[in-house]
C-alpha cells in the first residue's frame, strides 16, 4: 500500500474536517453582501479608471472645441477635436457594453459543469475583453497623444509646424511612451498575468 | 445594496456539506487569513451559481466543482503574491516526528502542496473518496486521463518522499 493509499484510510476515517460552524440565514446573508461590496468594489475600481479617462478627453476637447474651434473659427482645432471626440464616442459605448457584460453575471446564469468548462469560459470572457482594450490601447492611444501634441502646440505656441514639428514630435513621443508605460502595467496586472494563470491551468488539462 | 435572497435548504444544503470548501481552502491556501477568504468567496460563488444546479448531480459533487473552481481561477489571481508553495513550516508540525510513518505522512503532505493546482484537485478528491468516473464528472478530464494521472501522481509523491528520507 502506497503513502497516498494510507493518508486516502486516514483521511476517510479521522473525520478531522468534522468541526465546522454551521452557517446561520442572516450570517450568511451578510457574507453574501460582503462579498457583493467586495467584487463591486474591484470591478468598479477598474471601471472607474477607465471611464474618468474617457471623461477627462471629453472634457478636454469639448472645451478646445468650443473656445478655439467655433469661438475662434479655427479650422484645423474643429476638425482635430471633433474627429478626437467621434472617433473616442464608439470606443466609450463598446467599452461600457463589454464591461457590462464581464461584471453583470446574473446569479444562476452560468451552469457549472465541469472545472474545465469554467476555466474555458472565464478564459474567453477575459480574453475577448482584452482583444477589444488591445484594439482601443493600439490604435486609440495614439491618435489621442498625436490631437493632444499637435494641438496643444497649434493653440499655446504660434509658429509654423514646420517650427515647431520637432518639439510636436518630442510632447506625442514623451506622451505616448507614459502612457505605455501605465497600460503596460494596467493590462499585466488585470488582464496578462491572470490570462497567463487560465491558460496554465488549460494547459494542465490538455496534457496526455 | 438589495438584500440577497437565501434560502433555508440551500444554507442547509451547504451546512452539511461545509467540510468540502473547509477541506479545498486547506488544500490551496497556506495561512488561515487566505483560507478564510478562500472560504467566503467559495460561499459567495455557490450562492450565484446555486440556481442553475438541476440536481441531477449530488450536492456535494456539484460544491465541489464550484469550490475547486474557486480555488484554481478567482482566488489564484487575487493572492497571486501570497500564494506560494506549501513549506515546511506552514504545517506546524513538531519538528521531531513521533514515528517513521507519520514522518512519511507529513512529507506526503508537504509533497501534494507541490503538485499543479489540477494534479492537487484530482488527489483531493481521490482522498476523499471519489471514483474514477466521479473525478472525471468534477474535472472534465476523462476517466482513462484521470486514472494515467492518478498512477504518475503517486510516482511522482513517493519519488519526493523518498527524496527527502534520503537527504
Amino acid at each position: 500500500m502506497d503513502h497516498l493509499e494510507i493518508m486516502r484510510n486516514q483521511w476517510q476515517g479521522s473525520g478531522k474536517h468534522a468541526e465546522f460552524t454551521p452557517f446561520q440565514e442572516n450570517e450568511f446573508s451578510t457574507l453574501i453582501k460582503k462579498q457583493m461590496k467586495k467584487q463591486n468594489h474591484i470591478i468598479g475600481r477598474y471601471f472607474w479608471g477607465t471611464f474618468l479617462f474617457h471623461i477627462l478627453i471629453y472634457a478636454l476637447m469639448g472645451h478646445v472645441l468650443i473656445k478655439y474651434g467655433i469661438v475662434s473659427s479655427d479650422q484645423l482645432v474643429l476638425t482635430l477635436s471633433l474627429f478626437g471626440i467621434a472617433l473616442t464616442f464608439p470606443f466609450t459605448a463598446k467599452l461600457m457594453i463589454e464591461f457590462k457584460k464581464l461584471a453583470q453575471v446574473q446569479r444562476g446564469s452560468i451552469g457549472v459543469s465541469t472545472i474545465k468548462s469554467q476555466v474555458e469560459i472565464r478564459y474567453g470572457i477575459l480574453s475577448r475583453y482584452f482583444r477589444f482594450k488591445k484594439l482601443y490601447d493600439y490604435f486609440l492611444i495614439p491618435i489621442h497623444c498625436a490631437i493632444g501634441a499637435v494641438l496643444s502646440f497649434h493653440i499655446f505656441v504660434p509658429g509654423s509646424f514646420s517650427y515647431v514639428s520637432f518639439p510636436i514630435i518630442s510632447v506625442f513621443v514623451i506622451s505616448l511612451a507614459s502612457c505605455w508605460y501605465a497600460i503596460r502595467s494596467e493590462n499585466r496586472t488585470y488582464f496578462k498575468l491572470p490570462l497567463e494563470e487560465l491558460k496554465g491551468i488549460l494547459g494542465d488539462f490538455d496534457k496526455k | 445594496m438589495m438584500e440577497p435572497s437565501t434560502d433555508k435548504a440551500f444554507i442547509n444544503l451547504i451546512n452539511q456539506n461545509l467540510g468540502i470548501a473547509y477541506k479545498v481552502s486547506q488544500f490551496y491556501f497556506d495561512d488561515a487569513e487566505n483560507r478564510q477568504d478562500a472560504i467566503q468567496e467559495m460561499m459567495y460563488q455557490l450562492w450565484k451559481s446555486y440556481p442553475s444546479f438541476d440536481g441531477r448531480s449530488k450536492f456535494s459533487t456539484w460544491m465541489y466543482k464550484v469550490c475547486l473552481n474557486t480555488a484554481l481561477t478567482y482566488l489564484k489571481s487575487n493572492k497571486r503574491n501570497k500564494n506560494e508553495p506549501l513549506q515546511e513550516n506552514h504545517y506546524h508540525l513538531p519538528s521531531e516526528p513521533e514515528n517513521n510513518k507519520e514522518e512519511e505522512l507529513r512529507l506526503l503532505e508537504l509533497a501534494i502542496g507541490q503538485l499543479s493546482s489540477l494534479n492537487k484537485a484530482i488527489v483531493l478528491l481521490y482522498l476523499d473518496g471519489f471514483e474514477y468516473s466521479e473525478i472525471s464528472e468534477v474535472t472534465g478530464l476523462s476517466k482513462s486521463n484521470v486514472s494515467v494521472r492518478l498512477v504518475r501522481i503517486r510516482r511522482e509523491l513517493e519519488l519526493k518522499i523518498k527524496q527527502k528520507l534520503n537527504r
